[in-house]
């Protein structure tokens, strides 16, 4: 299972902790394709990741407080290449899930690598948000931008209000195109999705 | 016009030996009381043997909530007996206290009927305790020229004569208070008021006649809903009537938002753990704004919705959208602020979990210069919910890495704090091995400060 995840994507930064991953991105020697590939990277884990949190084999208790488990998987393999099922059976014993079986292990694989990548996606996105506001760079954008269209359909977009309102904000004329193309296609946002669309129409872009 | 109450007779006397009698099946004798006082004094002087021992006078003073209901705004003063409370009773509530002590009456009332009022005692029925004249004297200083303030006693002219009365100042107004015009033109919410007070005990009554007075005769909307919550079955509207009062004076809060906040209240009618929750919810809201208050100049929205534009002053108009309401809306300093509240950290993380409030509201900070978004958690109360899963993620890893800080019970903590707290939580967790249930029962974890000592966040 874990090999599979490493054919699958491929993280061109470590499996670090939220503040060690920021200074990364925020080194200015890093260029746009590097980001661009590192969101591509997410959104493709992301997505062949499954959003279960709320499973029956956990206990209940156990489960309640498995953020400290995942935070837990995180220090003890701090960098992608550590990844080792014995280690995560050893994470989940210390966090109450005694005699761990092979899907046990695998919930706590899928869900900590999704936590992960949704912590890196918001940094990503905070920092892009912050850098376009005093630079237009358009030929970044795009390229961003067409990472975002080739998952407009998955979930991983057309169920994340954090990128919708990301196109809205960095490129809002493309936002339109984009975003009436999703019209009604999404499970939870058509609502907000409306409202945006709303928005962009009567500012006029 | 002020006027002056005489009391001129009470049951207090050896008050063991009253109950007595009456458990004894003296009913009848104390049903009596109710007939007038010398009757009542006879009956039971008769049947109690010692019970009574003495009817003389004494002074009382009377809260001023209490009375100004009955006596129509007036200035009132009481006057009563001089010998029988030299046992140190000094005030109604006094009194009152005394009674409950030593007898089964579970709440207490004072009518007033014309020129006279009665304190009267629940013992199944009603039993009269008390009695006396309340009369109007010329001014609030007595005969010897010196202001009294409600509550004090002293000899004052009698309006219309050269009568000198002694008695307690109870009232200090000539005009009717703003609560007892409302009652006087208002049957519906006098009916109300009546049954509210007789739900709570008149005995618990002033402080909700304070509020209620300060409420009062404002617009005929606010006035509506007041008489709608009087009438509901909200447990807590007694609560809700003074944040009301509270956030009124402070007079930055609009009252429209106030409305709004009364009618969340009274749409949730009908269900009473709904009821519960939102008033809960609102009382938050309310004591929230009440604070911000006190911080600011400008005005602070309550409950704001989404498409309103909202003047904050210094030319500062502003929609909340995308959110589609937010708690509070307020301008401090060179920063527009927004609320979210809770009243427990259960219900911040319902909110968490349904993840699309934090996401609007990283937004609507995102979108224009100088915001600022804050989670407010007004109780303590499963305060450790922060470290609940949402998303895979602790609540306090969710609200940290969206750079929002979050208050609890009055503390702050910052984007990082909260990332620093849940590290040394986890810390603590790793190092005492508990299994959750038994890690979050720990005594030094219940309460936040203990626990922040515990753990060793600074």
């Amino acid at each position: 299972m874990v090999k599979q995840y490493l054919e699958n994507t491929r993280f061109p930064f470590n499996l670090t902790d939220r503040v060690s991953f920021k200074n990364e991105i925020e080194k200015s020697t890093i260029a746009s394709t590097e980001f661009v590939e590192q969101f591509e990277n997410i959104l493709r884990l992301r997505s062949t990741l499954k959003l279960d949190f709320d499973v029956d084999f956990i206990p209940t208790d156990v489960l309640e407080y498995a953020g400290f488990l995942f935070s837990n998987l995180t220090e003890t393999m701090p960098s992608y290449n550590d990844i080792e099922e014995i280690k995560i059976k050893e994470v989940l014993v210390m966090n109450h899930v005694p005699n761990p079986s092979p899907k046990h292990v695998n919930w706590a694989l899928e869900n900590w690598l999704l936590v992960i990548a949704s912590s890196q996606q918001i940094v990503i996105l905070d920092y892009l948000r912050g850098y376009f506001k005093s630079n237009q760079n358009d030929f970044f954008i795009n390229e961003l931008l067409e990472v975002i269209e080739k998952y407009l359909f998955r979930e991983v977009v057309s169920e994340d209000l954090d990128i919708l309102y990301f196109i809205k904000n960095i490129a809002p004329i493309q936002a339109k195109i984009l975003l009436s193309r999703l019209k009604g296609k999404s499970k939870s946002l058509n609502e907000e999705i409306e409202e945006v669309l709303e928005e962009l129409y009567n500012a006029e872009y | 016009m002020i006027v002056v109450v005489e009391l001129i007779f009470i049951l207090l006397f050896d008050l063991n030996t009253v109950l007595k009698a009456a458990k004894a099946g003296l009913k009848g004798s104390l049903k009596m009381a109710a007939q007038g006082a010398k009757n009542t004094t006879k009956a039971l002087l008769g049947a109690g043997r010692k019970t009574l021992v003495n009817t003389g006078r004494n002074t009382l003073k009377v809260g001023r909530g209490l009375v100004n209901v009955g006596a129509g705004g007036t200035k009132l003063t009481v006057s009563g007996l001089k010998n029988g409370f030299s046992r140190g009773v000094k005030t109604v509530q006094d009194l009152i206290g005394r009674i409950k002590s030593n007898l089964s009456f579970k709440k207490f009332r004072i009518r007033r009927q014309g020129r006279w009022f009665k304190l009267e005692g629940k013992l199944n029925p009603w039993v009269w305790l008390a009695s006396g004249e309340i009369r109007e004297v010329d001014s609030v200083k007595g005969t010897d020229d010196v202001v009294r303030n409600v509550g004090e006693t002293g000899s004052f002219a009698a309006k219309g004569g050269d009568e000198v009365i002694e008695g307690v100042l109870i009232g200090g107004t000539d005009e009717a208070s703003n609560l007892v015009r409302s009652l006087q033109t208002d049957q519906v919410l006098k009916n109300n008021f009546d049954d509210l007070i007789e739900e709570i005990g008149s005995s618990n009554a002033g402080d909700l006649i304070r509020n209620l007075d300060s409420i009062a005769n404002r617009s005929q909307t606010l006035n509506n809903q007041i008489t709608n919550l009087i009438k509901s079955t909200n447990p807590k509207k007694v609560d809700v009537l003074e944040s009301i009062s509270n956030s009124l004076a402070k007079g930055n809060i609009p009252e429209e938002d106030i409305i709004g906040s009364l009618s969340d209240i009274i749409k949730a009618g009908g269900e009473p753990d709904l009821i519960a929750k939102r008033t809960q919810e609102v009382l938050s809201e309310l004591s929230n704004a009440s604070r911000v208050a006190d911080d600011i100049t400008g005005v602070v929205r309550v409950n704001a919705v989404k498409n309103t534009p909202y003047d904050l002053g210094d030319g500062i108009i502003v929609k909340i959208n995308p959110m589609d309401e937010i708690d509070a809306l307020f301008k401090q300093g060179d920063d527009i602020v927004a609320h979210e509240v809770k009243d427990t950290m259960n219900a911040l993380m319902d909110k968490i979990r349904d993840g699309k409030q934090i996401k609007k509201m990283v937004d609507w900070r995102t979108a224009g210069p100088n915001r600022i978004v804050e989670f407010v958690v007004e109780s303590e109360d499963s305060w450790t919910k922060l470290f609940s899963l949402a998303k895979g993620k602790t609540i306090a890893t969710i609200i940290g890495e969206r750079k929002i800080p979050l208050n609890i019970g009055g503390r702050h903590f910052s984007p990082d704090d909260l990332l620093v707290l849940n590290k040394k939580m986890n810390d603590y967790f790793n190092l005492k091995g508990l299994h959750p249930k038994d890690f979050f029962a720990l005594p030094e974890l219940e309460n936040l400060e203990t626990a922040l000592t515990a753990i060793g966040f600074k």
